[in-house]
């Protein structure tokens, strides 16, 4: 009869798709230039209901500013300073987030001051002849803006497979528990023999 | 169901992890030996059910089984949702650590209280009335769930009836789904295994007078 219980279980344990989630409150946030871009949304891809609040906080949790999602659970804030932002939004009935987005992420950080900049310097002296009305400043406001685009269908293709539960994770999480339940059986039987 | 990190208030969290380790104490002193694999199949059962994702029109629910694993397992339900929590929290983040104690109630709470309801009843009914009381037992312990959900959050700060009432409708289908899930488990209980569900009288108890179940 036991094995009919442990079939059953088994069985259960098949309907168990890769792909799910409980339902957990995911998103990321990036910056471009001085705009902070996020989105958020819950793991089952429904998006954050338009209106929500978005809390920034700095890194020593004062807080910097508010804004709220629009229609497609996306986000906007303009930063003012290049520190470390941490971005908080609670959907109610214990849903909530943190985000954070690192200070290198936005322009003009004295912990690395060539980084974008440099490259950006080589490409503009590359493409001067094919778009020589344009100044270094939109060009890197183009590039960033592109780059963005084709970034964030991979960022958010990340975010969903790190959240995704692997069949390893079910397995290893199963086997853990039977063998504390395993041990436990174990350590009551090995006291109920000493016993007589 | 699985309320996450930061959003209860410290009061919250201590006194709920408070009433966890009581009940998690008093689980324990109540499981006997022989129930150990019994307690392990239903927190495991308990740990995938989170995984099993059921289309509800736009959305999907999954299953939570705290009225089945409250009908089958009493106070002990406790232990068993510690765990399965615990490791929810660590290999999914579902939840979340600090507030592992404050889920743990919230879940297993409801577990007992309908294990008081309804394991009375369902131990003298015959195998269509048990899966009746079944049916009544998963749907009861979403609704007291989702009203603990409600409260926590109220406690720390939302509007209880906001809160409260938000996490009860939206889980009207996982009652529905918990309530037939919960009703077939305990029709195929009755059929191959009816121990499971008499609970106190425990299976290391003489067969003396075997339950027919017409």
């Amino acid at each position: 009869m036991k094995s009919t219980v442990m079939g059953l279980f088994l069985a259960m344990s098949l309907l168990v798709t890769t792909h799910a989630v409980a339902h957990s409150v995911i998103g990321f946030v990036y910056a471009e230039g001085w705009e902070i871009e996020g989105e958020i949304g819950f793991s089952d891809g429904q998006l954050a209901p338009p209106g929500t609040l978005v809390e920034i906080f700095g890194p020593d949790s004062t807080k910097l500013g508010e804004t709220r999602t629009k229609t497609n659970g996306a986000f906007h804030y303009t930063a003012t300073s290049a520190i470390t932002h941490h971005v908080k939004a609670n959907l109610g009935s214990g849903h909530a987030i943190e985000l954070i987005l690192e200070a290198e992420a936005l322009p003009n950080v004295s912990s690395s001051p060539n980084g974008s900049a440099l490259n950006a310097t080589s490409i503009t002296s590359l493409h001067t002849d094919s778009v020589g009305n344009l100044n270094e400043d939109q060009l890197k406001q183009l590039i960033s803006e592109a780059v963005s685009r084709q970034v964030t269908p991979l960022r958010r293709d990340l975010i969903n497979y790190q959240n995704q539960a692997k069949w390893h994770d079910v397995l290893g999480g199963i086997g853990y528990i039977l063998g504390i339940f395993g041990l436990a059986a174990w350590l009551t039987a090995r006291k109920q023999k000493e016993k007589p | 169901m699985h309320i996450v990190d930061g959003v209860l208030s410290n009061p919250v969290l201590v006194s709920s992890a408070g009433l966890t380790l009581l009940g998690v104490a008093v689980g324990l002193r109540k499981i006997e030996g022989d129930d150990i694999p019994k307690v392990g199949v239903f927190s495991a059962t308990f740990f995938i059910a989170s995984l099993v994702h059921i289309p509800v029109g736009p959305s999907s629910v999954h299953l939570i089984l705290n009225g089945l694993i409250g009908i089958t397992l009493g106070w002990a339900a406790f232990p068993a949702l510690l765990i399965a929590l615990l490791l929810q929290a660590i290999f999914f983040g579902f939840g979340g650590l600090v507030v592992l104690g404050a889920n743990t109630l919230n879940i297993a709470l409801p577990a007992v209280l309908v294990y008081y309801l309804y394991a009375p009843l369902l131990r003298r009914s015959t195998t269509k009335l048990a899966a009746i009381w079944g049916f009544a037992a998963g749907s009861s312990a979403i609704a007291l769930t989702t009203v603990f959900v409600g409260f926590s959050l109220a406690l720390s700060g939302e509007e209880f009836l906001i809160a409260a009432k938000l996490a009860f409708v939206t889980h009207i289908p996982v009652m529905l789904v918990e309530g037939f899930f919960t009703a077939a488990a305990v029709f195929l209980l009755c059929k191959v295994k009816p121990e499971i569900l008499m609970g106190e009288p425990h299976l290391s108890a003489p067969p003396s007078a075997p339950k027919t179940h017409p």
